[in-house]
């Protein structure tokens, strides 16, 4: 009885198993890395031929900042949940030129981070999905890697099981528990982030990527802005001196930095990378007063 | 080696097992013994390699202590008594050295205006554990109460990885017999199916609902200066639900892995939540704990009077509470944590001898909450953390959910504010639902040890069984320690 039990143990767990993995190898996509965010449905679900005279991209940092938060008609929200490289920032972009009128400015936010991962890194610790057609073909040119993540097995297959995640990630903000753990420790953060910046130098795809960015802009004529987003002190810490830094500096590209505008407390970032409820209306206020008027004030 | 990852799951587990049964059916009984030795140091040394000279050097020493002590033998250098002396001293001063030393500098510090040096000493894996079982087994050496001699039992008995790293604390009477014992030694149906059984339960908890409960309990703790009124409840709640459901789960574990060996592990728990006091409460949480409390520490402390008196007996049952606390951990948050519930203990004991009377009710939502507050300094990095946290939870400003606030906006006239309560909605609703299931979980359904009693090879359990650990198993990418390991 016992035996026929653990038979039926073993032969039931292959069978959910194998469920998990038909289900994984019907519906996985060979995308093009560089994320696990739905930046692309969100884009393909909007009105095309739209007329925006501001665009603001950026991560989850500043898209859940902004959520709730009315904005100018004349300002289109494109940040997305999750993280975002900068390669990733110029597909978007591109994709958005495509179908929509040019905008005048972009705003542009990011974290030195996103200037360091490229696809040619086998464990990227950001990256974003471009599956859609001709943009595979679009990366490829800029000769980006094609993803697999074998790094975790059963993750990899969860995931996909997992669509109401991102379902519940649609207008909602959710404490990042990595982020929280990195929290707790603060000086391996500190490690980390360090070591990303040093051991991961801005790769020849990046530094061309941008250059193409910087070109889709001026032949648009968008007015590009970029803004460092608001860190925690680590992580800034980590980014002056850095090779980014010296690029900026040595390619003569003028970057806002949100700290020169308003420092905001360590302990304020919730999980370590986001900004609490206040500090997100504190940032929305500073934005409005000191880089662009987005917000519909009185409103 | 975390037994919820998959190395321990898929390579160690399968290999361990299936050596040590495969040794068995050839009858080498000796050397399926020292496979699971070996099994238990690898697994010990997976860690980190440089504490296994520890463990052994420890287990050598203690182990030669308690033949001394048995054998007695007539001309030796020194008296029974003084063996016996060394071998506490030896073994307490291990822990002090490893657990205490930076704490007593920073006492030291603080009390003589010097500056001291903090040593900064790793911890070593499972110290706390492994020397309070070679404890146990020294004072029963002293006092005759030890027949083994095996020093392989001996050695399998203080590293069975099933154990070694956070409990249940095991005693050598219940564990080297049945490591000695033949028909353990066969391949057993029943006690696999059922270790497999509590094993899935035991991952499910740790993985599906103590993980859970961590990143609100640590975002709680780390802005606890900030917390609202209900912040402050959720995350005391959330961390009360963790440690149960994480150590449980552990537990469970533990007890089925163990199992797969037929070996039987103490039980450790007893739905604790359902305690109606604070004395069943300490008869139902980490038990093994306890009883080796009340053995080594209470009754020794109590046999120290000539006469005793019930003022006396108080006195020992709060002396073993405190050093139970710095056991705990060393910091003031956990002596507090330990003369809280040494408090507790004594008013309870002295309840209970005037005869008084409570309703059930009363007496469980007393208890549970006296458990969930004094939880707050077991987890609080400090004092003022602490005092942060019950700041929250009786004066804190009483916000409310802001999804409420087009329909409670009167309430407003009296102080309530609405807004984003931990900082996002969702996660406090996500929150508060794990919450009233863990209640649930706790308050109604069976616990382990009763499923573990009661199971029956079923279809139906199998149902039910499989899905958890495969939801487990895949859902394991955020592995994090077991809360008492860092004990």
């Amino acid at each position: 009885m016992y035996k026929r039990w653990l038979l039926g143990f073993l032969l039931l767990s292959l069978i959910i198993a194998s469920i998990i993995e038909v289900n994984y190898q019907l519906n996985r996509k060979q995308y093009y890395r560089h994320a696990e965010d739905y930046a692309v449905n969100k884009l393909l679900a909007q009105q095309k031929n739209r007329d925006y005279k501001t665009i603001i991209m950026g991560d989850s940092v500043i898209h859940w900042a902004m959520e709730g938060m009315k904005l100018d008609p004349s300002v289109y929200d494109m940040t997305v949940t999750g993280s975002m490289t900068i390669v990733g920032q110029y597909m978007m972009l591109n994709r958005y030129l495509k179908y929509n009128k040019a905008p005048d400015e972009v705003y542009m936010f990011f974290i030195p981070e996103a200037f360091k991962e490229d696809t040619e890194n086998t464990r990227p610790r950001i990256e974003s999905i471009f599956d859609e057609e001709g943009e595979a073909e679009l990366i490829k040119k800029v000769k980006l890697g094609q993803f697999s993540d074998e790094s975790n097995y059963f993750y990899d297959r969860v995931r996909i099981l997992k669509p109401w995640k991102q379902y519940f990630a649609k207008g909602n903000r959710s404490i990042d528990k990595s982020s929280v753990l990195r929290e707790v420790s603060r000086d391996k953060t500190y490690e980390i982030v360090d070591q990303t910046m040093k051991e991961r130098h801005l790769t020849k795809v990046v530094e061309n990527t941008f250059k193409e960015l910087q070109s889709l802009c001026k032949n648009n004529g968008i007015s590009l802005i970029l803004v460092l987003e608001p860190m925690q002190y680590i992580r800034y810490k980590a980014y002056e001196n850095s090779d980014l830094d010296k690029f900026f500096k040595s390619k003569n590209i003028g970057i806002i930095d949100f700290r020169t505008i308003y420092e905001f407390e360590d302990k304020l970032f919730y999980d370590g990378l986001h900004l609490n409820q206040l500090n997100a209306d504190l940032f929305m206020y500073k934005i409005d007063q000191n880089i662009t008027t987005i917000l519909k004030m009185n409103n | 080696m975390l037994f919820n990852s998959y190395t321990f799951i898929f390579f160690f587990l399968p290999v361990a097992f299936l050596g040590y049964f495969l040794l068995n059916y050839n009858k080498k009984v000796e050397g399926a013994k020292v496979w699971l030795v070996a099994s238990s140091l690898f697994f010990y040394s997976w860690w980190n390699v440089i504490y296994l000279p520890l463990i052994l050097l420890s287990v050598l020493l203690n182990y030669k202590l308690s033949r001394v002590l048995i054998e007695d033998e007539e001309g030796s250098l020194f008296t029974k008594k003084q063996y016996f002396v060394v071998g506490l001293v030896l073994n307490i001063s291990l822990l002090v050295y490893f657990k205490y030393m930076d704490f007593f500098i920073t006492n030291v510090n603080f009390i003589s205006g010097e500056n001291f040096e903090l040593w900064h000493l790793a911890l070593p894996l499972a110290i706390s554990f492994f020397t309070l079982q070679q404890i146990a087994f020294l004072v029963d050496s002293y006092e005759g109460l030890v027949k083994e001699k095996n020093f392989l039992d001996y050695s399998l008995f203080v590293t069975f990885f099933p154990q070694l790293i956070a409990g249940p604390i095991v005693h050598h009477q219940e564990m080297m017999p049945q490591f000695s014992r033949l028909k353990n030694k066969l391949f057993n149906y029943k006690n696999i199916a059922a270790g497999v059984f509590i094993f899935s339960i035991g991952l499910f908890k740790k993985v599906v609902i103590a993980d859970s409960f961590s990143k609100w309990v640590h975002h709680g703790f780390d802005h606890s200066q900030t917390l609202t009124l209900i912040e402050g409840w959720v995350t005391s709640l959330a961390y009360t639900f963790q440690i149960y459901f994480d150590f449980s789960g552990y537990t469970d574990m533990a007890i089925g892995a163990a199992l797969l060996f037929n070996i039987k592990l103490p039980q450790n728990f007893n739905s604790p939540y359902k305690a109606t006091g604070i004395i069943d409460y300490w008869q139902r949480w980490h038990m093994t704990l306890t009883i080796f409390i009340t053995t080594y520490v209470y009754t020794p402390i109590l046999r120290s009077f000539s006469k005793i008196t019930f003022f006396k007996a108080m006195f020992a049952t709060f002396a073993a509470m405190f050093i139970s606390g710095l056991w705990h951990g060393a910091g003031w948050t956990f002596i507090v944590w330990g003369s809280l519930h040494g408090f507790a203990l004594m008013i309870n004991h002295y309840w209970h001898k005037s005869k008084r009377k409570m309703s059930i009710f009363l007496a469980w939502f007393i208890t549970f909450n006296f458990v969930n507050i004094t939880g707050i300094f077991f987890r609080a990095e400090n004092l003022s953390q602490a005092k942060d946290i019950l700041q929250a939870m009786f004066t804190g400003n009483i916000m409310l959910p802001i999804q409420l606030e087009s329909r409670l906006v009167q309430l407003k006239t009296y102080g309530v504010t609405f807004g984003s309560l931990m900082g996002t909605s969702r996660d406090f609703a996500l929150a508060t639902i794990l919450i009233v299931i863990s209640f649930f979980i706790s308050l109604v359904l069976k616990n382990s040890n009763e499923k573990i009693e009661d199971f029956k090879p079923s279809f139906l359990v199998l149902l039910l069984i499989v899905p958890m650990f495969i939801y487990s198993i895949y859902n394991m990418q955020d592995v994090s320690e077991f809360l008492y390991f860092n004990f």
